[in-house]
């Protein structure tokens, strides 16, 4: 075989489908949603949340301390998690 | 007493008082729930190991004296206040949690038990626009309040709360909250900025939302009777001085 054929027979190698690079790859790829989509978005998940759940339990649920630790998991615990996961 | 405004309370006045003079707004939201969380505990009782400790008239207790009714006056603002700044020297801290302490006392004299505005002078002053019930305990408490006139009171300070929307967005959090006090400095050191935001709109989140948790849980889920009359709700015995 000429080097010249080898050198296309290298072309058309499809490479593996999931290399660590590739991965990572495509994870940068997903479409970004928008700060102001999202950020809002959480707010309104951490409020419906936790109202339904302060509804049947509201003796330990409505307190300050459990209200602002439920928000920061939300607004800032959940995208710092995903943005890990991303990387 | 009051239940959500406590919470909306620094919000507000932070978007008035806020331009003329520094003040802390963590200060001021302690300030404003710093008189029911030295009180309320005993208000409505807490448990543990077969113990139970309550106070044996409650209400008294949490606006009378003898009793713990110093924590809402506005000399008790003032005594917090000097003690603060001959501590610390901040004059953020000292105004704002006086400003927090006066706010959460003049709210409260909306209720039939009133406060004692001037303490040590131990007249009562009460405007008697909704049941004080906080002797019932805390779920009897919530429910009145909030079949009474007590809900629109927290409803008015909602929509104050929603008018003064620009207080919410992190451009005024990190130009106007954050040099006003050290605290976010020292707190940041800790949590990174996005966090800091987070918790700084922790306490209208909480305000917001456990006015909906108890509307829905009072008027929905059970079904305690609305009465919008002067001193309501009248199906609970509220406590006077």
């Amino acid at each position: 075989m000429s080097d010249e054929a080898s050198s296309v027979a290298i072309d058309l190698d499809v490479p593996p489908a999931a290399t660590p690079e590739r991965i990572v790859a495509r994870s940068r790829a997903l479409p970004r949603v928008s700060r102001r989509v999202w950020e809002p978005a959480l707010y309104a998940g951490a409020a419906v949340s936790y109202v339904t759940i302060g509804v049947f339990v509201n003796d330990f649920v409505l307190s300050w301390v459990v209200a602002f630790a439920w928000l920061l998991l939300w607004v800032w615990g959940v995208p710092t998690l995903i943005r890990r996961l991303r990387r | 007493m009051s239940w959500a405004v406590h919470d909306l309370e620094p919000y507000v006045f932070q978007r008035k008082l806020g331009k003329g003079i520094t003040i802390s707004f963590v200060a001021v939201l302690i300030g404003s729930w710093g008189p029911d969380l030295l009180t309320k505990w005993f208000v409505y009782g807490v448990g543990a190991f077969g113990v139970e400790l309550k106070a044996a008239d409650a209400a008294t207790f949490h606006r009378g004296w003898p009793g713990v009714g110093f924590t809402h006056s506005l000399t008790f603002g003032v005594v917090v206040a000097l003690l603060v700044y001959l501590v610390s020297k901040s004059k953020a801290w000292a105004i704002g949690l006086m400003l927090g302490i006066w706010f959460h006392t003049i709210s409260d004299v909306g209720d039939t038990m009133g406060v004692m505005l001037f303490f040590p002078w131990t007249h009562h002053f009460a405007l008697g626009i909704w049941a004080y019930a906080g002797q019932t305990g805390r779920v009897t408490d919530a429910a009145a309040y909030y079949s009474g006139l007590g809900w629109v009171w927290d409803a008015f300070w909602i929509f104050l709360a929603l008018l003064c929307w620009p207080v919410f967005r992190r451009s005024y959090f990190e130009e106007r909250v954050v040099p006003s006090d050290g605290f976010w400095a020292w707190s940041g050191r800790l949590f990174p900025d996005d966090a800091l935001v987070v918790l700084y709109r922790g306490a209208v989140f909480f305000g917001v939302c456990r006015f909906t948790t108890w509307m829905l849980w009072a008027h929905v889920y059970h079904h305690y009777p609305f009465d919008l009359s002067w001193g309501g709700p009248h199906w609970v015995d509220a406590a006077y001085p």
